[in-house]
C-alpha cells in the first residue's frame, strides 16, 4: 500500500494534545468540605466499582487515538496496489452558459458544478490524469492532461461563466477526441442540459452527465429590442416579452425607462407558458437608452433576465448630392426633409467618384458611365444602363402603379398631371413602378447593391412639384436608404429557452446518469472519507463529554 | 473568612433585635421558671431543705430546738439557698466551623452573643468557653449588662483552633477546670474526629452534672453531596483527602449517612433529656434565639 499524501502522517502529532487533554480531564478537582466523615464512610462503596467503570476512561482515550489514526490515514489517501494498475483519464467539460447562474441548486448551478469538479479532482489517484474544457464559444482547454491536483484546481479556478447561451457541441467533440486518445478515457459533463441547440444522442453516448438542475421557477424578459420605424423619420418601435415558468401564475410590474426616466409601468398577471408581449412607438432622433426591469415578482432562480437594456442609435443623416442646375423645387424639397445632408454639384463635370451610401439625384444631366451608387434620374435625355430611349410621350397619364411599393407609399402618384414624358424600354431587371398605358413613367431597380430609379418626365412640364407627392417620393427614397444603417441590436438576454431553465436534452439520451439530477443525488455521497472521519470524531467527543458530565457511564 | 471586626460581626440591627428579645426572655423567666432555678447549695432561705447533725463549729443559731425536744439530739435545720444561675456557653472553635457562607463560626458567635445578652439581662452569670482554642482564655462568669460590650469584643477576637481537635478532648479539658455547675449550652456543628466524638464530648459534660443544652449548626451545603463528578474531597479540619466519584448513587448514600448522623444526635439528646436545637445557617440568628426561648431548656 502506498499513500498519495504521506505528509499527512505528521498529523499524528495531534496525539500529544489529545493525551494532554485526557490527563487534564482525568485530574481530579479538589473540593473543600467541613468534614470528610461521611465521605470516608462512602469511600469503600465508591471504589468498589465495575470493570467497565474503571476502564471507561482508558477506552475513551483509546477510541480518540483510533479516531485520530483513521483521520490521518484518510488524509494520507492510501492506494492499494491493485488500484494503481488501471490509470484513468478524465475529461471534465464545464458548461458556462447563462442558465448555470440559476440558484435552484444551492448555492448555484455553476458553483455546484465547480464543487463536483473539485470533488472529482480530489478523488483522483496518483496515476490518474484529467483535462478541463470550458464549453464556451469556441471551447477553451483550461489545462491539458495533468495528474497534479493543484494544477487542476488552479485551472478550475480560472473557469468563468459566459453570461449567454453557449453551444456545447464543439466542446463535446473536442472532449471525445481527447478521451479517445487515452486507454481509459472518460468524459464528465457538468451542465444543466439547457441548450438552444442540444447535441444529438450519439454525441452524448457514453458521457457521464449528472444533470445539475432544480425546480426551474423563473420569470424573465425573453425579448427587449428597439428599432427605427420606417413610418417616418426619427420614429422607433420598442418591443418586450415576458415569460413565466413555474407551478403557479405570478404577478408583478414591468418598468420601462427611457434614458433613466420612467417611461411606462405595466402590471402583469403571467400564467406559466403564456408569454406577454407589448410594443411601444415613439420618436427619437438622438441616441436613446431603454431599460426594462421586472419588479414585484416573487423571487426566481435566474436574475440575469430580470433586467435588460437596449440602445437606439442616433439617426444617421443621409447624404444626397444633387447634380443639377439651381432648382427651387428640388432645393426646397431636400431642405424640408429631416436628417438629410445635401449639396449641389454643377456643372456635372465637377462630380467626383461615387461614394457608397450616398444618394445622387441627376436632373438635366446624366451620370457618368459605370457610376456605382444609388441614383435618381429625373427626365434622362438619352439611353443608358437604365434603358433605351424610344421617343416622347404626349399627355401621359398615370394609368397604373404599384400600390404596395415602398417608394410610392402615400404619394398619390396617380393624381399628378403630366404634359409630356419620355418613353423608355427599361433595362432588364428593372421594375416599373408607374406607367401610362403600358409605357413606363417611373421605373428602376431599387434593391441590391446598385440602386437606381428613373422618372421620365420633366419637373417643369408637370404639376408634380406642386403636389405633396414630390417631397413624399423623395422622402421615401431617402428613408429606404437609411434602413440598413439604423438597425439596433436587441438587448442581450438569455432567451426563451434559457429562461425556461428546463433541460432540452431528451430523457433517453445515452448518458450514464440521466435518471436523476445532481441535486437529487443522496446528500451523503458527496462527502470525502476524511469529512466523515472528522464528523464521527466530533460526534464521539460530544457524546463522550456529555456522558462524562452526566455520569451516564458511572 | 471569619469576621474580625465587631461592627462586621454584630451589626446594629442584630443588637437591636437582641434588646427586644431580652424583654421576651424576662417575661418567660418570671412567669414560670423562678422556682425551678434552685441550687443544691444549702443556705439561708425560707424554704426547708433537710436536717443535719450538729458538729463543732456550726452556727448555734441554726439549731432546731423543737427537734432537740423531740429526738434529744442537736440537729441543724438547713434551708435551700437561692443563687445566681451560671450559664456556660460552649463555643465550638474547631476548624470545621470555618466553612460555608455565612461561615458557621460567625453564626455561632452571633448565637453565643445573643444567648449571653439574654443571660446577662436576667441578672444571671454568663461564661463563654472557646472549646478547641485552648490558648484563648475563657470568658469568666460574670453578671451585669455592662459586660456585654466587652463580651462582644471578646467574641470578635476569638480565634479558631489551628489544628485538628477532638471535641471529647476539648470537653474533657473544660470539665477538668471544675467550673461551677450550671447550664451548659453547646453551640457546635458536632463534627468531631469521628462519628462518636461529639456524643462522647456530650457525655463528658453531662457526667459533670451540668444541665446541658445543644444547638447544632449546620450549613445547607453539608447535607448534599454537591455536583456530580470526580473530586478530591479535602477535610478543612484534618486536611485528609478522599478521592470520590459523585454520581446519583453516591449522592443518595451521602444524604443517607448525613441524615443517620443527625438522627443519632437526636436520639442521644432525647434519651438523656437534653434540649436540642438543630438550626441551619439560612435561619436568622435572632429567630434561632426566639425558638430556643420558646422551646425552653436553654434560658431558665
Amino acid at each position: 500500500m502506498s499513500f498519495l499524501q504521506p505528509i499527512a502522517w505528521s498529523a499524528l502529532a495531534l496525539a500529544i494534545p489529545i493525551v494532554a487533554f485526557y490527563l487534564l480531564k482525568t485530574r481530579l478537582r479538589r473540593r473543600l468540605v467541613s468534614t470528610s466523615l461521611f465521605w470516608h464512610q462512602l469511600a469503600p462503596q465508591v471504589y468498589n466499582t465495575s470493570l467497565w467503570r474503571k476502564l471507561r476512561r482508558w477506552l475513551s482515550l483509546l477510541l480518540q487515538l483510533l479516531f485520530l489514526t483513521a483521520l490521518v490515514m484518510a488524509l494520507a489517501q492510501p492506494i492499494a496496489a491493485w488500484q494503481s494498475l488501471q490509470p484513468a483519464s478524465l475529461v471534465l467539460v464545464l458548461d458556462p452558459s447563462v442558465t448555470m447562474e440559476a440558484t435552484d441548486v444551492a448555492p448555484s448551478r455553476w458553483q455546484h458544478a465547480l464543487q463536483l469538479a473539485a470533488q472529482r479532482i480530489d478523488q483522483m489517484r496518483g496515476v490518474d490524469e484529467a483535462t478541463l474544457i470550458l464549453a464556451a464559444d469556441p471551447p477553451q482547454v483550461l489545462t491539458s492532461w495533468a495528474s497534479s491536483k493543484r494544477l487542476l484546481h488552479r485551472a478550475l479556478a480560472q473557469a468563468q461563466l459566459s453570461g449567454h447561451s453557449t453551444d456545447v457541441r464543439p466542446a463535446l467533440a473536442l472532449a471525445r477526441n481527447l478521451a479517445q486518445g487515452r486507454p481509459h478515457g472518460h468524459i464528465l459533463l457538468l451542465s444543466d442540459g439547457v441548450w438552444p441547440e442540444p447535441p444529438k444522442k450519439e454525441q452524448l453516448a457514453g458521457i457521464e452527465a449528472p444533470w445539475i438542475s432544480g425546480d426551474g421557477v423563473n420569470t424573465g424578459l425573453t425579448l427587449f429590442a428597439v428599432r427605427r420605424a420606417f413610418s417616418g423619420p426619427g420614429e422607433f418601435q420598442l418591443a418586450a416579452r415576458v415569460e413565466a415558468h413555474g407551478p403557479s401564475p405570478v404577478s408583478g410590474n414591468l418598468e420601462i425607462y427611457r434614458d433613466g426616466r420612467l417611461m411606462d409601468v405595466q402590471a402583469l398577471e403571467l400564467t406559466p407558458g403564456q408569454p406577454w408581449d407589448r410594443t411601444w412607438d415613439g420618436r427619437a432622433g438622438q441616441t436613446t437608452r431603454f431599460e426594462a426591469k421586472l419588479a414585484g415578482f416573487p423571487p426566481d432562480r435566474l436574475t440575469r433576465d430580470d433586467h435588460a437594456e437596449a440602445v437606439l442609435p442616433a439617426q444617421t443623416p443621409v447624404k444626397v448630392e444633387l447634380v443639377a442646375p439651381a432648382n427651387g423645387f428640388l432645393d426646397a424639397a431636400l431642405s424640408s426633409l429631416d436628417s438629410v445632408a445635401w449639396k449641389r454639384t454643377w456643372p456635372a463635370q465637377q462630380l467626383g467618384p461615387a461614394q457608397p451610401g450616398m444618394l445622387y439625384v441627376f436632373y438635366r444631366c446624366l451620370p457618368p458611365p459605370d457610376f456605382a451608387a444609388a441614383t435618381v434620374l429625373i427626365d434622362p435625355a438619352a439611353s443608358g444602363p437604365w434603358g433605351e430611349l424610344r421617343g416622347p410621350i404626349d399627355q401621359p397619364l398615370i394609368s397604373d402603379f404599384q400600390h404596395d411599393s415602398e417608394l410610392l407609399r402615400h404619394t398619390g402618384i396617380e393624381k399628378i398631371g403630366l404634359q409630356k414624358a419620355r418613353e423608355f424600354i427599361p433595362a432588364p431587371g428593372a421594375e416599373v413602378l408607374a406607367e401610362s398605358f403600358g409605357k413606363p413613367i417611373i421605373f428602376g431597380q431599387w434593391h441590391g447593391d446598385r440602386r437606381w430609379l428613373a422618372l421620365t418626365f420633366d419637373l417643369e412640364s408637370s404639376d408634380f412639384v406642386l403636389r405633396t407627392a414630390f417631397p413624399i417620393l423623395l422622402g421615401n427614397i431617402i428613408e429606404s436608404l437609411r434602413r440598413e444603417a439604423d438597425v439596433a441590436p436587441p438587448a442581450p438576454l438569455p432567451g426563451p429557452i434559457a429562461s425556461a431553465l428546463k433541460r432540452t436534452v431528451p430523457d433517453n439520451a445515452p448518458v450514464s446518469i440521466t435518471s436523476r439530477d445532481a441535486a437529487s443525488v443522496a446528500w451523503w455521497s458527496g462527502y470525502p472519507l476524511w469529512w466523515w472521519a472528522v464528523s464521527f470524531g466530533a460526534c464521539w467527543l460530544l457524546a463522550e463529554w456529555w456522558s462524562y458530565s452526566r455520569r451516564i457511564t458511572e | 473568612m471569619i469576621a474580625t471586626d465587631v461592627d462586621q460581626l454584630f451589626d446594629p440591627a442584630f443588637l437591636g433585635r437582641l434588646e427586644s428579645l431580652s424583654l421576651l426572655a424576662r417575661q418567660l423567666v418570671r412567669s414560670r421558671l423562678r422556682s425551678v432555678r434552685r441550687s443544691v447549695q444549702r443556705g439561708a432561705s425560707v424554704e426547708f431543705a433537710e436536717y443535719r447533725p450538729f458538729v463543732a463549729g456550726d452556727d448555734w443559731r441554726y439549731i432546731d430546738w423543737n427537734a432537740f425536744a423531740r429526738w434529744r439530739q442537736l440537729v441543724l435545720k438547713l434551708f435551700v439557698e437561692e443563687e445566681d444561675l451560671h450559664v456556660h456557653l460552649l463555643l465550638d472553635c474547631t476548624v470545621s466551623m470555618d466553612w460555608g457562607q455565612p461561615v458557621k463560626f460567625d453564626y455561632a458567635r452571633q448565637l453565643v452573643a445573643g444567648l449571653a445578652y439574654i443571660t446577662l439581662a436576667n441578672l444571671d452569670r454568663a461564661a463563654v468557653i472557646p472549646l478547641g482554642a485552648e490558648d484563648y482564655q475563657l470568658w469568666p462568669p460574670g453578671r451585669g449588662r455592662h459586660r456585654f460590650l466587652q463580651l462582644l469584643r471578646y467574641l470578635t477576637r476569638c480565634p479558631l483552633a489551628d489544628t485538628a481537635t477532638s471535641l471529647e478532648d476539648a470537653a474533657r479539658r473544660w470539665v477538668a477546670t471544675q467550673p461551677r455547675r450550671g447550664l451548659a449550652i453547646w453551640v457546635s456543628d458536632l463534627f468531631g474526629a469521628d462519628l462518636g466524638d461529639a456524643l462522647r464530648a456530650l457525655d463528658r459534660v453531662r457526667y459533670s452534672r451540668h444541665e446541658l443544652a445543644v444547638i447544632q449548626i449546620r450549613h445547607p451545603g453539608e447535607a448534599q453531596a454537591g455536583e456530580v463528578g470526580e473530586y478530591e474531597v479535602e477535610d478543612c479540619e484534618t486536611g485528609a483527602v478522599e478521592k470520590v466519584i459523585v454520581d446519583a448513587g453516591a449522592a443518595r448514600r451521602y444524604r443517607e449517612r448525613f441524615a443517620e448522623y443527625q438522627e443519632s444526635i437526636q436520639r442521644y439528646c432525647h434519651t438523656h433529656q437534653i434540649p436540642l436545637l438543630q438550626v441551619s445557617t439560612e435561619i436568622a440568628v435572632t429567630d434561632v434565639i426566639t425558638r430556643s426561648l420558646m422551646a425552653g431548656g436553654f434560658v431558665k
